[in-house]
């Protein structure tokens, strides 16, 4: 029996060396032909870029750099060519050009090896998005800041933007922080946030956002809901965008599909910003360092991003399957990979929107307990008692007119 | 992966403690004459090669004893899966356009220990063919190569018993006359690799890293009464049951189980009349699979378990008559109504239920010497009852669908050395295999034809060349096949995916095509025997509409060349595999993307199967030699499986620790040694 178990034993630990041959490590580079990647959205900017690269095979540290080649721009509703990219560093190259919305553009890249390369789109228009901040600790219409187009975001504004965004505590009324107003989306649209980090000396995506628009799409839904954080320590009611609590976060983008019918919606928008303004001091100007981009976007671009999206979400997921999963990006791009699209982009300043829930609930019980005293009776709602002597400070100040005080007051 | 790999290790450790042997049992050679004339020759036609199971046993196998997959996997025209596993493609097909049957019964899951072997005991088998074209009238559900596993009657004559022990199994058989009429054969096998496993673990902790609480229910069973009826009438009633199951605990504290379970009752009635044979069969025949994972990925608990199974009743009647001097009329029909359940996770329906009705006709017209030709047609008429919500008689008959499929075979012996062969088929498929990993485990779902899945089709022709002279034969030829219908299943590296509870959004339809030319030589000497078989072929897939945009990829295991040769001498045997590596996905190339804000890379996939995978080369060595004591046989079994240990990987899996991809191969150098008794 003992030399059979010694037996064993030894046949067990000469085997043991044979069992690491079992499994052994891959980079599985199918060593096929790089494909030529074209990345190119044309903006509303003076100048538009062009990225060219070859794609990397799993074993390589980089890709080959793409320095021979021509790209060209045409104007296909002018039927005409627009221009040559000109290469600049990296595999970043440009044109001095601005694109006509509504215009539809072929791009042609010629790279030594490979048949033409193409890829067509339309430069969309803007989707009509406004926002008004408050400025200061002043009152009134006037004292907004308009952005795009003045006359619609103050009517829309004397619309009614939703009460519980005026801070009806104060003597005057005030606007808490920025308040935007999308009108239609003719185009699909996306709002992205960016912050500066002091520290990078860079800008970086707000990672999460939230707003009360219902058109959102869940696209970007994170999971997580809004919690409003507290402004002030020692007065945990004052808090950023209250009326946002338990709002489904995004992650990054807002993403709103487009619509055929009109729609006139003022929202407000909170997340994770770093920008630091802080509307109750007079005269300060919003900080720069934070802010929103609204993007109308053409339908490819849409689709595109819609799939980094999704990929990216996988990517970054628990989920194994996700390995197996071999859906490349879209890419409209003939004879290569990647995206050639179009966008309107437009910078929408964002400032907090504080709110001391207490004063407020307060003020709000007395509303409750009598609404007509805070209306006009047009049935507006600036004739509040506190707004009948904001209105006629402005009237005294000159910045109402007579006509405006008669008609209101 | 890696711990299946590890359980298929363990039991490879264990191997040279453990011994088995084989029996040599009078056969009841039933073969051809063309086979008669040595045991150990295999060709019968290009398109059909049968073995006795002798040829069977001489296979060298990790097991010490071969089995009809592996005596098939040597044949031209057949490329492998996971090198040492059961796992094999002939002609382009997929795994799953295989049918393997029984004395005519299918068998589902017909892998066992891991696909190291089949279900079907040596001990109870005669002979063994590969039909690879010119299907017989009686064969059909299936569109690639059919291996025809025949049993043996029991002893008449006297009681006999065998007993083998090899490092996977434990086997005893026996067969005795009952009565004057009656006899029985019964066999069963069970293994001991969960106590292998213990073994090791006692002995060597550290070998098994973190894999632990490992446990194995392997065995089958298998039983066959015979009952002579009458003078011309046999009355054969024989069940099969087999049982695979497999739990650990890997070194990540994943739970996993699998398993898989066959039950397969069958009584046949034989009559022979004076010009003519029948023959009427029942069956029926259960398949049943399971896996589960608890497993956790990036701080995530995945749970999984997934159930499928499969129940068919089947009768058939075939019958045989003999028109003319040369001329012979084959027809007959088989039923089959198949319940369906693949791919049950948690509250998942996914059951169905379908029938399928076949007639044939075969002619045959055999002139001695000089003309062998046959043709068949066939007509099938098939329903999933899942499809349409109906109520009358008619109604349902139109919800079913109409089928034919042909062969054709024509052997004409030109000169007296020269044969010239073809063959043409046209087959049709109604189950369709979701085929996973190449391992031969019988995981695989099985799902029915239906309105959005329709049955898969072939068409083939092949054209050849045969030449016996002395102890040497020689068979070159061509094939053609087109493949329509192709399902394929896009996770089919996924083992546990709780995605299969909706195969149906997961697989893809689209065609197949496979041509190459298949040359063998035989020598069959007194004392040498040898064997050489080389097979060159392409096969392609296209037409999937969500793979690879519909282009052209390659099959996965389409191996360009693939050369076996065998060599025995005495007790020696020697046998060399070549094969070109299969196909794999290669990884993603990638390239730089811009989305607002951020910059993300973006996976580029330019095809599928675009990895060709190393080439694959065994060298397998035996020995068997045979002593008596008394009225007890001992025959032993030494060999060494992949004597080079050559590394050859067979699959892909990804390491979620290090999320990475890894290549794994199954066999080491592996010695095997088997001894088995027999009175």
């Amino acid at each position: 029996m003992k030399v059979c178990i010694q037996y064993i034993f030894c046949v067990l630990l000469a085997m043991a060396s044979l069992l690491t041959s079992c499994v052994q490590e891959v980079t599985l580079d199918a060593g096929e032909k790089p494909a030529v990647v074209v990345e190119c959205v044309l903006k509303n900017s003076d100048v538009q870029e062009l990225r060219l690269n070859f794609t990397k095979g799993a074993s390589k540290d980089e890709s080959e750099p793409l320095t021979d080649a021509v790209a060209t721009l045409i104007d296909l509703t002018f039927k005409k060519e627009v221009g040559q990219f000109v290469r600049k560093e990296g595999d970043l190259w440009t044109l001095d050009y601005t694109p006509t919305p509504y215009h539809e553009y072929r791009l042609e890249v010629q790279v030594p090896g490979y048949e033409l390369i193409y890829a067509e789109d339309t430069m969309p228009g803007k989707v009509k998005c406004y926002y008004a901040i408050q400025r200061g600790n002043s009152i009134g219409l006037g004292h907004y800041h308009f952005a795009f187009e003045d006359e619609r975001i103050m009517a829309a504004l004397n619309a009614g933007v939703p009460k519980r965004y005026i801070d009806k505590t104060q003597k005057l009324n005030y606007l808490r922080g920025s308040v935007y107003l999308l009108y239609d989306i003719p185009h699909p649209f996306l709002i992205y946030g960016m912050n500066y980090n002091p520290v990078t000396e860079e800008y970086e995506i707000v990672q999460q956002l939230c707003t009360d628009h219902p058109a959102v799409s869940s696209t970007t839904l994170s999971g997580g809901s809004y919690v409003p954080p507290s402004i002030i320590e020692e007065l945990p009611r004052v808090q950023l965008h209250p009326y946002l609590e338990g709002a489904p976060l995004h992650n990054r983008y807002l993403m709103f599909p487009k619509r055929s019918e009109e729609i006139q919606k003022c929202f407000v928008i909170s997340g994770s910003f770093t920008g630091s303004w802080d509307p109750y001091r007079w005269g300060q100007e919003n900080d720069p360092r934070g802010y929103l981009v609204f993007v109308s976007m053409s339908d490819n671009y849409k689709r595109y991003l819609d799939e980094a999206i999704r990929l990216q979400a996988m990517e970054e997921s628990a989920d194994l399957t996700r390995i197996y999963i071999r859906d490349n990006m879209y890419s409209n791009v003939n004879g290569g990979v990647g995206l050639f699209a179009a966008t309107f982009e437009e910078k929408a300043e964002w400032a907090r929107l504080y709110m001391n829930l207490d004063a407020w609930e307060k003020y709000w019980s007395e509303y409750e307990r009598d609404p007509n005293q805070f209306y006009d009776r047009n049935g507006r709602w600036y004739h509040s008692v506190n707004d009948k002597e904001g209105l006629e400070y402005l009237y005294e100040s000159g910045r109402m007119t007579e006509d405006e005080f008669a008609r209101i007051g | 992966m890696k711990k299946h790999l590890i359980i298929i290790a363990i039991s490879l450790l264990i191997c040279p403690i453990i011994i088995s042997a084989q029996e040599w049992d009078p056969q009841h050679d039933t073969l051809d004459a063309a086979v008669k004339t040595d045991s150990r020759r295999v060709v019968e036609s290009l398109g059909k090669m049968t073995t006795s199971v002798e040829g069977v046993r001489r296979v060298i196998s990790p097991l010490g004893e071969g089995d009809p997959i592996r005596w098939a996997q040597g044949l031209p025209g057949v490329t492998t899966g996971a090198d040492g596993t059961t796992a094999f493609y002939v002609r382009g097909g997929n795994m799953g356009n295989n049918l393997i049957t029984l004395d005519g019964v299918p068998v589902y899951g017909y892998s066992h220990l891991l696909g190291l072997t089949t279900i079907v005991p040596q001990d109870v088998m005669s002979e063994a063919s590969l039909l690879k074209g010119g299907f017989e009238g009686n064969s059909s559900n299936f569109t690639a190569g059919h291996l025809k596993i025949t049993t043996k009657d029991p002893n008449r004559e006297k009681f006999r018993m065998s007993a083998a022990l090899n490092n996977f199994l434990a086997s005893i058989s026996m067969e005795s006359p009952i009565s004057k009429n009656t006899s029985f054969l019964l066999s069963a096998r069970i293994s001991p690799l969960a106590w292998e496993y213990k073994a090791v673990r006692g002995m060597l902790p550290s070998l098994l890293g973190g894999f632990d609480n490992f446990g194995a229910g392997v065995g089958d069973v298998y039983g066959k009464f015979r009952w002579q009826t009458g003078k011309r009438s046999v009355l054969n009633a024989s069940f099969l049951g087999s049982m695979d199951g497999y739990s650990f605990t890997a070194a990540d504290n994943a739970d996993e189980k699998m398993g898989w379970n066959n039950l397969i009752g069958t009584v046949n009635w034989h009559v022979d009349g004076n010009r003519s044979f029948m023959d009427l069969r029942a069956s029926v025949n259960r398949y049943t699979s399971s896996q589960e994972q608890h497993k956790e990925y990036r701080g995530v608990m995945n749970h999984l378990t997934l159930k499928s199974s499969l129940i068919e009743y089947m009768f058939s009647f075939d019958r045989t008559e003999s028109m003319f001097k040369a001329f012979k009329m084959d027809y007959g029909t088989k039923l089959r109504i198949t319940e369906f359940a693949p791919g049950q996770v948690a509250s998942v329906n996914n059951k169905s239920n379908s029938f399928l009705g076949t007639v044939y006709l075969q002619g045959r017209y055999d002139i001695e010497d000089k003309l062998s030709a046959r043709a068949t047609v066939r007509g099938h008429y098939y329903r999933n009852m899942k499809d349409k919500s109906i109520k009358t008689s008619m109604e349902k008959i139109k919800a079913g669908r109409f089928d034919y499929d042909a062969s054709v075979s024509v052997d004409w012996k030109i000169f007296k050395y020269l044969s010239l062969e073809a063959t043409f088929d046209r087959m049709v498929q109604y189950y369709h295999t979701l085929e996973g990993l190449p391992v031969g485990w019988s995981l695989d779902m099985i799902v029915p034809s239906s309105r959005e899945i329709a049955p898969e089709n072939a068409l083939q022709g092949n054209l050849g060349l045969s030449s016996q002279i002395g102890k040497h034969t020689v068979s070159a030829g061509g094939f053609y096949k087109k493949m329509n219908d192709l399902v394929y299943y896009k996770y089919a590296q996924s083992l546990f995916s709780g995605g299969m509870a909706s195969w149906e959004s997961d697989v893809d339809m689209g065609q197949g095509r496979s041509y190459g030319a298949e040359f063998l030589h035989e020598y069959v000497g007194k004392d040498l025997y040898t064997r050489v078989s080389y097979t060159w072929s392409k096969t392609d897939r296209f037409g999937f509409p969500s793979i690879n945009e519909g282009g052209e990829f390659h099959a996965r295991f389409d191996r360009r060349h693939v050369l076996n040769a065998v060599a025995q001498w005495k007790g020696f045997s020697a046998a060399v595999t070549l094969q070109s590596g299969h196909w794999e996905n290669g990884a993603a190339e990638t390239y730089p993307m811009h989305v607002p804000g951020a910059e993300w890379t973006a996976d580029y996939f330019s095809g599928v199967n675009n990895y060709h995978m190393p080439t694959v080369f065994r060298l397998d060595l035996g020995y068997m030699f045979s002593f008596e004591t008394g009225k007890v046989k001992h025959d032993v079994n030494v060999g060494v499986c992949n004597a080079t240990n050559h590394f050859n990987p067979f699959m892909l899996y990804f390491d979620a620790v290090t999320e990475g991809w890894k290549m794994i191969a199954l066999l080491p150098i592996l010695p095997n040694f088997s001894y088995r008794i027999s009175f």
